[in-house]
């Protein structure tokens, strides 16, 4: 990944890293409830 | 504790500690010593990041509190991912343009010069503070537990962070927090292999889990739209969300952390690192507790793990009350524990009747252990006037001391160290860092050489290191202080966040405006906290949203003449 300017920085690069942070998340979200639901 | 124990303690201690100081020593500019040089890598950043948050409270306290309450403590940090995204995209960009050393600096760019010393001056206010406490928590109870000096404990763990952090600067802290961090996290795998090694032959790691979840805590989500609930799905995604941003993004103490990476690509690589591992590792840390919880199934607790304040109690004229509620406490734990043998068998036999029946009985005798705790807990209240009847700080280490084998009890007392220490040095480096450029730089010696400021900010930095020694040191005559403290943080931070949001978002917004939208704001706050029970987590969006109403609102009404100043 590079520090140029936002301009010619390709966005999707981090758009990709953003959507695999958030999908993690949503990922633990439901094994918890997953784990609550099973071991109830 | 033993010889073993104390060779891995201090010869851990002074490894981490020598490293940072021959590493970092003989920095002599600005750069350098507030910002690292700017040559931090995207992995130290994480790491530095991770350990500043994690402070030894975070490894005492939160396996206590999932021994307790189960799982639900982890709700709180839904929230801190959402964060690192938006403060990618939105914060980063604008510190690193700026090239700002911290982050109310760039206040005074965009307001005038009040605006960013009233923020500078809040941020002082609540962490000098919590330096002070983030000391005191864990020796407290390293303390009481070992019965080491307290004052003595106070002032190990202070001077030699005092001393690494003088030495180099915000590059001693984060080459020392990496490592630190290594070792946290290694000690609770440690500790979590060994607390499931500790269960009895014949019990499952799938049935433990089967007890654990019979007894509520596996139950992690709670759903409830409720707002005095203090953990919910809600309050974690979107308090929580709140309290991430302002912490990671206005709150110096971090904000130093990402600033010294080399370029703003590997400040971001940090900050989603962060992202995507801070809630495993807290439920590591939570999952922790829940297995320490099953073992007390099979092996008797005491009945109150702060033992040295039930040998207070003892001592009073409850001693024969308390003396017969650990009679029935030990029976009880008897027939809890016969009943999860039969939940036990039951589940081999894959009976789902045997199963739901014998459920029901554990909890019925679950429930007999916790009224048997409560009503001690009640009696050493009335026995010792004052004491404090929570225990569950002390539930974790108690453990550790009475069951892990020679060698390892040091290396958990090495993580709760390290813990400790990562994050008052990175509270004492921000603390030095704003009252050099916000205040001294800014207002009293405003022209002098680097070398100047780099000694500033070495005395600055003992200086503030002095005060929360001293602070730790007489804590304990301060027990609601340091419960007020607690909740400081969400008290000032959604006011804060709401300053730089209107800060980034607003052109039209000036100085004053936000000024005493801040003030309002930080009023209602007050009043929310003081007149109702809705849950701390709540403060910090009700801050935010009331500084972005009142600002606007006050910078429409009709006004005097605008100064340059405001502009």
């Amino acid at each position: 990944m590079s520090d140029k300017a936002p301009n010619s920085e390709p966005a999707y690069r981090w758009n990709v890293l953003y959507i695999l942070v958030g999908g993690a998340l949503a990922l633990e979200i439901a094994a918890f409830a997953l784990l609550g639901w099973i071991y109830r | 504790m033993s010889a073993l124990d104390w060779i891995v303690l201090l010869g851990t201690l002074a490894a981490i500690v020598g490293f940072g100081i021959w590493r970092t020593h003989g920095t002599n500019d600005m750069a350098g010593y507030l910002r690292g040089g700017n040559q931090e890598k995207w992995h130290t950043i994480g790491l530095s990041v991770m350990a500043t948050q994690a402070s030894a409270i975070t490894f005492l306290s939160t396996p206590g509190q999932a021994y307790q309450d189960g799982m639900g403590f982890i709700q709180f940090y839904f929230g801190l991912p959402l964060a690192m995204i938006a403060l990618s995209i939105l914060f980063l960009p604008r510190y690193f343009n700026l090239r700002v050393f911290t982050a109310y600096e760039f206040l005074e760019s965009r307001f005038d010069r009040k605006t960013r010393q009233l923020t500078a001056f809040l941020f002082l206010l609540q962490r000098g503070l919590s330096a002070g406490i983030t000391i005191y928590a864990p020796a407290i109870i390293v303390s009481s537990i070992l019965g080491w000096s307290l004052r003595l404990t106070c002032l190990g763990i202070g001077g030699v962070v005092i001393l690494y952090t003088v030495v180099g600067g915000a590059k001693a802290v984060s080459q020392t927090q990496k490592q630190q961090m290594i070792v946290m996290l290694a000690g609770m795998v440690v500790a979590f292999v060994v607390v499931v090694m500790r269960l009895p032959d014949g019990i499952s790691f799938g049935n433990s889990l089967h007890i654990a979840g019979a007894l509520g805590k596996l139950d992690a989500l709670n759903l409830s739209p409720d707002p005095t609930v203090r953990y919910t799905l809600w309050s974690g995604l979107l308090g929580g969300f709140f309290l991430a941003m302002a912490y990671f993004g206005t709150d110096q103490t971090q904000v130093q952390r990402y600033l010294g990476a080399r370029t703003i690509a590997a400040s971001r690589l940090g900050l989603l690192f962060n992202g995507l591992f801070k809630i495993p590792m807290q439920a590591m840390i939570l999952f922790v507790g829940v297995m320490v919880f099953v073992f007390y199934q099979f092996n008797p607790p005491p009945i109150f793990f702060n033992q040295p304040e039930l040998a207070r109690a003892k001592q009073s004229f409850y001693a024969g009350q308390l003396a017969s509620l650990e009679q029935a406490h030990v029976a009880a734990f008897e027939h809890k524990r016969a009943e999860i043998w039969q939940l036990d068998r039951a589940l081999d036999s894959h009976d789902a009747a045997a199963i739901a029946a014998s459920e029901k009985r554990v909890r019925a005798a679950e429930a007999d252990s916790a009224a048997l705790r409560a009503k001690a807990k009640a009696t050493i209240a009335q026995a010792v006037p004052g004491a404090n009847t929570k225990d569950t700080d002390y539930v974790f280490l108690s453990f550790v001391v009475r069951n892990l084998p020679r060698g390892l009890v040091g290396l958990l007392l090495v993580v709760i160290f390290c813990a400790a220490m990562s994050a008052v040095a990175g509270e004492l480096s921000a603390l030095a860092s704003t009252t050099l450029v916000d205040f001294y730089r800014c207002s009293i010696r405003t022209e002098a050489t680097d070398a100047h400021y780099v000694k500033a900010a070495k005395l600055f930095t003992a200086g503030w290191g002095v005060l929360a020694v001293l602070f730790a040191t007489f804590a304990s005559m301060l027990d609601n202080l340091i419960q007020a403290v607690n909740i400081l943080g969400s008290l000032f931070y959604g006011t804060i966040l709401g300053i730089f949001i209107i800060a980034f978002s607003s052109r039209r917004v000036r100085g004053t405006a936000v000024c005493l939208a801040a003030i309002a704001a930080e009023s209602i706050v007050v009043a929310v906290f003081v007149a109702t029970t809705i849950s701390f987590l709540w403060y910090n969006v009700i801050g935010c949203l009331a500084v972005l109403l009142f600002a606007r609102i006050f910078e429409a009404m009709p006004s005097r003449p605008v100064r340059k100043a405001d502009r």
